[in-house]
């Protein structure tokens, strides 16, 4: 894989891979795919793939730093801003690239698993239902209003063990029993495993 | 990676009824090879279902990774006291894990 620009960051280059990957895409969208990005990246590898600070907002997790950094794109003829009418009537603006995929270049091979386990995930649902997902992650629900957003408390076990004061280990074991199909496969998988 | 995979048929299929998760999964196990108590949990025995001696890993958005480590079952007399009692057990804590399920939950965290 080719090393990155040395004139383009990661997140640069995140933000022009999720443009052309995510539809519908909007600039909200795209923060909030960023967050997502970083999330599942910090689930993996107990770190967030960018240096983005997020914090927690009405509209869900918020860093001005991406929208600075799209305007950069476009001041650098790499994205340009496409203002489209949505079926609600009102106007939005679309992040576009104008570049060649094939430009885009991550030194980081796990980064491009994340990228496509979001775009996989989320990648053509609505702005609105990812702004609803992104409020529901643990990050999120663990920060106050305008704090930043501390992704070390992403395990949603630990912090339901947490608010229902009991075990990581009863949590984890009630997330298990939540689903009579999951129950099911593991006693299966366990049947299989005596034969 | 420190420990050797072992895929049950079941997780095969579990992994199968969801497709476009398959690279993130892949990813998850190789974290888990490296580092497989890491940000994972030891089941219990309730509502009836003995789910003790095995693990669970949760995945976004909302999946669990479930499997056992061969060493840790030896080491903490798990076969002994029948939780888990793999047909090909040696007898010996080898560095494996065993991966058994993949699925969904159904919990909802509210802040």
């Amino acid at each position: 894989m080719k090393s990155r620009s040395k004139h383009r960051s990661i997140l640069e280059d995140i933000i022009i891979y999720l443009c052309f990957k995510a539809n519908p895409n909007s600039l909200r969208k795209i923060t909030k795919l960023v967050y997502l990005v970083d999330l599942y990246y910090y689930e993996l590898y107990d770190r967030q793939l960018t240096d983005v600070e997020f914090r927690h907002h009405d509209h869900g997790a918020w860093a001005p730093e991406i929208y600075d950094v799209i305007e950069k794109l476009c001041d650098e003829g790499i994205l340009y801003e496409q203002v489209v009418r949505t079926k609600d009537g009102y106007s939005a603006t679309i992040p576009t690239p104008k570049v060649k995929e094939t430009s885009i270049s991550l030194s980081d091979e796990d980064a491009f698993t994340v990228l496509g386990s979001v775009i996989s995930d989320w990648g053509t649902a609505e702005p609105q239902a990812v702004v609803d997902y992104t409020k529901t992650t643990i990050p999120f629900l663990g920060t106050h209003y305008g704090e930043v957003i501390v992704f070390s408390r992403s395990d949603p076990i630990v912090e339901y063990a947490k608010k229902h004061n009991i075990s990581p280990s009863e949590g984890a074991t009630l997330f298990a029993l939540s689903n009579k199909e999951l129950t099911d496969s593991i006693l299966k998988a366990d049947a299989e495993l005596r034969k | 990676m420190v420990y050797r995979p072992f895929f049950t048929d079941h997780f095969k299929r579990d992994i199968e009824k969801y497709p476009d998760q398959k690279a993130k999964v892949e990813a998850v196990v190789s974290r888990i090879l490296t580092s497989p108590q890491h940000r994972s949990h030891l089941l219990k025995y309730k509502y009836g279902k003995d789910l003790r001696g095995k693990r669970s890993r949760h995945l976004s958005t909302n999946f669990l990774i479930i499997f056992i480590l061969c060493d840790e079952c030896i080491e903490n007399g798990f076969r002994e006291k029948g939780y888990n009692n793999c047909s090909f057990c040696t007898g010996q804590p080898e560095k494996r894990v065993i991966f058994l399920s993949f699925g969904t939950y159904d919990v909802t965290y509210k802040k």
